[in-house]
């Protein structure tokens, strides 16, 4: 492992440990927090948690979201859902990982907001190939208000929980 | 003693890998204009294409597809302006649901429970052929509208 300011980055060195155990946090964590907030509608911690695996941890980051994706398919019922989860949360801890210089709590809660309201635009493109481009853009436009209800509660999380946990990870990192 | 010197560096470099960005700049200037950018534009296009229900006497079709694929068509005339209300004025077609996370959902319709926890089942709501977009709750009705109620299965 190779620590880069704040990310670390996967190299060609093997696992050990204290890796697996991060992988393992990482999962738990994204699980227990969406089971925790799933009676909330539109309002979800998974996004905050993505955004703060992917700048902590970088590309490990990423196998922890496929994981999690994994473990939501084999609880749930395999549906559309699933489909949209393969890429949208892949795709925000990649993105976040693009951004993983960033430090300033304003931007990871206008970051975090803006994926909140592309959500379900997102969401509206496994829609195109199975029902077709007049179903999946009248299925986006449906949800506009709970798109805009996610990316306000994405923003008010990540306003609230930014700084207490990123100063959690940083002592975590410099006691290694 | 040494360990605290680590300590130091390690937030020295930190401090100086952050740079401005701590306190916001560009990068958070980009994000928040496009935040606003996007909002302004769902609002838009959610005003704009928010569904208007017809005031006044409607004539619908409402046709139930049960569990066997077997087609029962109801024809009503309705002052309601969601579709909802006018099912459950209809004689011969008994809704029972709950109210979830997105509004109405629908479990059984005469006597037929669809529950998707068991066997991916669900009650799909068509409007005038096409998928419906909304709830049986927030689905407008127009005067001449063919509406079905449709028993599915998940095929993912």
């Amino acid at each position: 492992m190779d620590n880069h300011g704040d990310g670390i980055r996967l190299s060609h060195k093997k696992w050990n440990t204290r890796d697996l155990a991060e992988l393992g946090m990482m999962i738990a964590a994204l699980e227990a927090g969406k089971l925790a907030l799933s009676s909330l509608p539109n309002v979800e911690i998974v996004t905050f948690l993505i955004i703060m695996f992917a700048a902590i941890y970088g590309l490990k980051s990423v196998i922890a979201v496929v994981v999690f994706v994994g473990v939501e398919c084999l609880l749930w019922p395999v549906n559309l859902w699933s489909i949209m989860y393969l890429y949208i949360w892949p795709l925000l801890a990649a993105l976040a990982y693009l951004c993983r210089r960033q430090s300033s709590v304003w931007f990871w809660s206008a970051f975090s907001a803006l994926y909140g309201f592309c959500f379900g635009g997102l969401c509206a493109i496994v829609y195109i190939f199975t029902s077709g481009i007049h179903t999946a853009v009248a299925w986006w436009i449906a949800g506009i208000p709970f798109d805009l209800i996610h990316g306000f509660s994405n923003c008010v999380i990540m306003m609230v929980l930014y700084r207490p946990i990123r100063k959690v990870f940083s002592y975590y990192q410099s006691h290694k | 003693m040494k360990k605290t010197v680590t300590e130091e560096t390690v937030t020295n470099e930190r401090s100086k890998a952050e740079g401005n960005t701590h306190k916001g700049g560009k990068g958070t200037l980009i994000a928040a204009l496009a935040a606003v950018v996007v909002v302004v534009l769902l609002i838009i296009l959610a005003v704009m294409f928010k569904p208007e229900p017809q005031t006044g006497d409607k004539s619908i079709t409402v046709t139930l597809t049960d569990n066997n694929g077997v087609d029962t068509v109801y024809e009503h005339n309705t002052d309601a302006e969601y579709l909802l209300e006018a099912v459950r004025e209809m004689e011969g077609l008994e809704l029972q649901g709950e109210d979830g996370e997105y509004g109405f959902y629908i479990t059984t319709v005469n006597g037929i429970t669809a529950d998707y926890s068991i066997d991916q089942s669900y009650w799909a709501i068509y409007v005038n052929g096409e998928y419906g977009s909304y709830g049986i709750e927030s689905q407008p009705i127009e005067d001449g509208g063919e509406y079905a109620l449709v028993y599915e299965r998940s095929a993912y």
